[in-house]
C-alpha cells in the first residue's frame, strides 16, 4: 500500500471553503491548498506573499529590458558612427521609443516567467488529477486539500475534522 | 422622459442566478457540439475563398515585384501603408477592453474579452504582414532586424521605421501573453470537459497543468494585472509610433503633433466596430446570447460613439490647424483633401464616422443586433476612407507644383487588401470551434461576487 499524500475535501460552494480554509489555517495547519475555479479573494491573504514577486521581477524584467535596449542602440552607432543631418550619435530623445518598448517586453516576459517559475507549471501529471471528481476544480468545484506532510496532519482526526464541514472527504495517492 | 429599465441591472450584466454549470455550458458546450455548423461551414467556406485570393495576390506580388501595386511617383505609400494602418489600429480596440476594464473592474467585459483578444492577435497579423509584402523582397526581412552581419552593419534606431518594427514585434509578444495567460484556467475547463483523448491531451497542453490551486490563481491575479497595466501604455506608444511615419517628415499635411492622439483615438474607434461586429456575430453563431446580452451590445455602442466623438475632434483640429498656421502648402493640402481628387475618401469619413455613428445615441439603436451592426460595418469603411484620406491626397501635392501627381489602386492593390479577411477570418473561424470564447472563470467569479456568496 502507498503512502497518501493527504486528504481532499469537496465543498458545494465557494463560502464554505473559504470559511474551511481559513479555519483550518487558523487552527495551525499550514500546508493546505484550495482549488476552485476562480480566485477566491477571502483566501488572498494567505497566499500573498508569494504573488508579490510577479509585480517585482517585471521591474526587474523591465529595467533589463532598458538596458539591453541602450546597449543595443549605443552599441550600434559605436560600432559604425553614422552621421544623419548632423545629430549626435548618442540622440537619447531619439533613442526613447525603443528602449520603452524592449522595458514593456522585458517587464511583461518576466511576469510570465515568473508565474510559471512560481507555480511549477507547466507540468504534465500531478496527483491530485488522479481524485475521484477532482476534475469539476475547473468548472464548478470547490476543494480544500490538506497534506500528509503538514505537522498537525493526522489521518483520524483531520478526516473527521473535514467531513464536518465537506459534503466528501477523500484520501489522495500517488 | 424616464430611460426604459434596463435588461439586467447586474455589474456584469447578466441574470443574477446564473449557474456556474449553465456557464460552463454555454461556453464549453459549442467545442463538442457547434450550435451553427451551416452557418459555420458558410464562415469558412468564405475564409478558405479569401485566403485563396490573398495567397494568389502576394505570389502575384512577389513573381512581379511591388509594381504591380498602384504605388509610383508621388505617391510612394499606397494601400500597403494604409490597409496596415487601418488593421493594426483595428487591434488597439480588444487590448482597451480586455485591459483597461480589466483594471478598473468592470465584470461585464468579462463576457467580451476573449473574443476581443482574439480580434487583436489576427489584426495584428494581417497587419504585419503589409509591410513585410511592401519590402520588394520580403525573404530578406530580416535585414531591418539587429543582429551581427559581415558587413557590420545595424538598423538605424533614430528612424520611425525602426521603431514600428519593433513596436509591432512588442505588441504581439505582448498580446499574445496577456491572450494566452488569460486563457488558461479556460483551457483547463475545457480539459477536465472534454470527451476524446485527442482533445483532452491538446487541451491539457495548452492548460500546462492547471489545477485551479489558490496559490496559482495568487500569482495569476498578479500576472494579469502586471499585463494589463502594461498593454495599456503600448497602446498609445505602437498608434503614435505608426503615426510617427507619417508625422516625422516634413510633408504638409502629416507633419503634425495632433497626430499621435489622432490615431490613437481612431485606432480604438475603428476596433470597437469590429468588437462590436464581432460580438454580436459571435453571440450569434455560438448561441450564446445569454452571455453577452443586449445591454453589452448597448455598452458597445456607448463606447463606439464616445471614441467616435474623440476622433471627430481630430478631424476638426486637423481642418483648423492649417488655416491657423497660415501655411499656404498645409492650405492647399487641406484643400485637396476637401476638394481634390480623392474628395469621396474625406466625405465618406465625415458621414460614416460622424454622421451614421450620430444613431447611436438612441438606446433602440444600440440594443438592436443588426441596426447596431450596421453602424459598426458603416464605422469600419468610414475608417478606412479616414486612412486613405490622411495617407494619400498629401503625397499627390507635394511642395513643387512639377511633382503632383496621382494615385489609383490596381487590381491586386484591392484583391491583397480583401484577401486579408480571408487571413483574419480563417483562423478567427477556427477559434470559434476550438477555444472557449467567452472567459468563462471570470464569468463565474463575476457573478459569485454580485451575488455575495463567494
Amino acid at each position: 500500500m502507498t503512502e497518501s499524500l493527504g486528504l481532499l475535501a469537496e465543498f458545494d460552494a465557494p463560502q464554505p471553503l473559504v470559511e474551511a480554509s481559513l479555519h483550518a489555517w487558523a487552527i495551525g495547519y499550514r500546508r493546505l491548498d484550495a482549488f476552485a475555479p476562480f480566485p477566491l479573494e477571502a483566501l488572498q491573504p494567505l497566499l500573498k506573499p508569494k504573488a508579490s514577486r510577479v509585480s517585482s521581477m517585471a521591474c526587474i524584467g523591465g529595467l533589463l529590458g532598458i538596458g539591453l535596449a541602450l546597449l543595443m542602440q549605443i552599441g550600434s552607432v559605436w560600432s559604425y558612427p553614422l552621421n544623419v543631418g548632423g545629430r549626435p550619435l548618442i540622440a537619447l530623445p531619439l533613442l526613447m521609443v525603443v528602449t520603452f518598448l524592449f522595458a514593456v517586453v522585458g517587464a511583461a516576459i518576466a511576469a510570465v516567467l515568473t508565474l510559471l517559475v512560481s507555480s511549477r507549471l507547466p507540468r504534465l501529471h500531478h496527483p491530485l488529477f488522479g481524485a475521484e471528481g477532482f476534475e469539476r476544480a475547473s468548472d464548478d468545484g470547490f476543494f480544500l486539500f490538506i497534506e500528509a506532510g503538514d505537522p498537525l496532519f493526522d489521518a483520524q482526526a483531520t478526516r473527521a475534522w473535514l467531513a464536518e464541514r465537506a459534503i466528501s472527504v477523500r484520501e489522495v495517492r500517488p | 422622459m424616464r430611460p426604459e429599465p434596463l435588461l439586467h441591472d447586474t455589474g456584469h450584466f447578466l441574470p443574477r442566478d446564473l449557474s456556474d454549470q449553465q456557464v460552463s455550458r454555454q461556453v464549453f458546450g459549442p467545442l463538442q457540439q457547434f450550435p451553427r455548423r451551416v452557418a459555420w461551414r458558410w464562415l469558412f467556406g468564405i475564409a478558405i475563398t479569401l485566403l485563396l485570393m490573398y495567397l494568389a495576390s502576394a505570389t502575384v506580388l512577389l513573381a512581379n515585384g511591388v509594381g504591380m501595386w498602384g504605388n509610383n511617383q508621388p505617391v510612394h505609400w499606397g494601400y500597403g501603408i494604409l490597409n496596415y494602418i487601418w488593421w493594426l489600429g483595428i487591434g488597439h480596440a480588444g487590448t482597451f477592453i480586455s485591459a483597461l476594464l480589466l483594471l478598473i473592474e468592470r465584470p461585464w467585459r468579462h463576457t467580451l474579452n476573449r473574443l476581443a483578444e482574439l480580434m487583436t492577435l489576427m489584426a495584428v497579423i494581417c497587419a504585419a504582414l503589409y509591410p513585410i509584402l511592401h519590402l520588394g523582397r520580403p525573404w530578406l526581412f530580416y535585414w531591418i532586424l539587429p543582429y551581427p552581419n559581415e558587413m557590420g552593419l545595424w538598423p538605424q534606431f533614430k528612424s520611425p521605421t525602426a521603431w514600428d518594427m519593433f513596436a509591432i514585434l512588442s505588441y504581439l509578444t505582448v498580446s499574445l501573453l496577456f491572450l494566452l495567460v488569460g486563457a488558461i484556467p479556460d483551457f483547463a475547463t475545457a480539459r477536465d470537459r472534454a470527451q476524446g483523448a485527442l482533445r483532452q491531451t491538446l487541451y491539457g497542453l495548452m492548460a500546462l497543468g492547471w489545477r485551479g490551486s489558490q496559490q496559482h490563481w495568487a500569482l495569476w491575479r498578479s500576472t494579469t494585472r502586471v499585463l494589463a497595466m502594461l498593454a495599456i501604455p503600448l497602446v498609445f506608444a505602437v498608434s503614435s509610433g505608426y503615426s510617427f511615419l507619417l508625422t516625422m517628415g516634413p510633408q504638409s499635411g502629416w507633419h503634425s503633433t495632433l497626430f499621435p492622439p489622432y490615431f490613437v483615438a481612431g485606432a480604438v474607434f475603428s476596433g470597437f466596430a469590429l468588437v462590436a461586429l464581432l460580438a454580436i456575430g459571435v453571440r450569434w453563431l455560438l448561441h450564446i446570447e445569454a452571455l453577452i446580452t443586449l445591454r453589452h451590445l448597448d455598452m458597445l455602442g456607448r463606447l463606439l460613439l464616445a471614441t467616435g466623438w474623440l476622433t471627430a475632434y481630430g478631424y476638426l483640429m486637423d481642418l483648423f490647424m492649417p488655416f491657423y498656421s497660415g501655411d499656404t502648402h498645409e492650405i492647399e493640402v487641406l484643400l485637396t483633401r476637401l476638394s481634390g481628387p480623392h474628395a469621396w475618401s474625406f466625405w465618406l469619413a465625415i458621414v460614416c464616422n460622424v454622421g451614421v455613428l450620430q444613431a447611436l445615441w438612441w438606446r433602440s439603436v444600440r440594443q438592436r443586433p443588426g441596426v447596431l451592426a450596421a453602424v459598426a460595418l458603416a464605422v469600419l469603411v468610414g475608417m478606412w476612407a479616414e486612412r486613405f484620406m490622411l495617407v494619400i491626397p498629401p503625397q499627390t501635392r507635394d511642395f513643387l507644383v512639377s511633382t503632383w501627381g496621382g494615385y489609383t489602386p490596381t487590381i491586386w492593390d484591392w484583391t491583397l487588401f480583401i484577401g486579408s479577411f480571408g487571413v483574419f477570418l480563417l483562423p478567427y473561424s477556427l477559434f470559434l470551434r476550438y477555444v472557449p470564447m467567452v472567459s468563462a472563470f471570470e464569468v463565474k467569479q463575476a457573478l459569485h461576487q454580485e451575488r455575495g456568496d463567494d
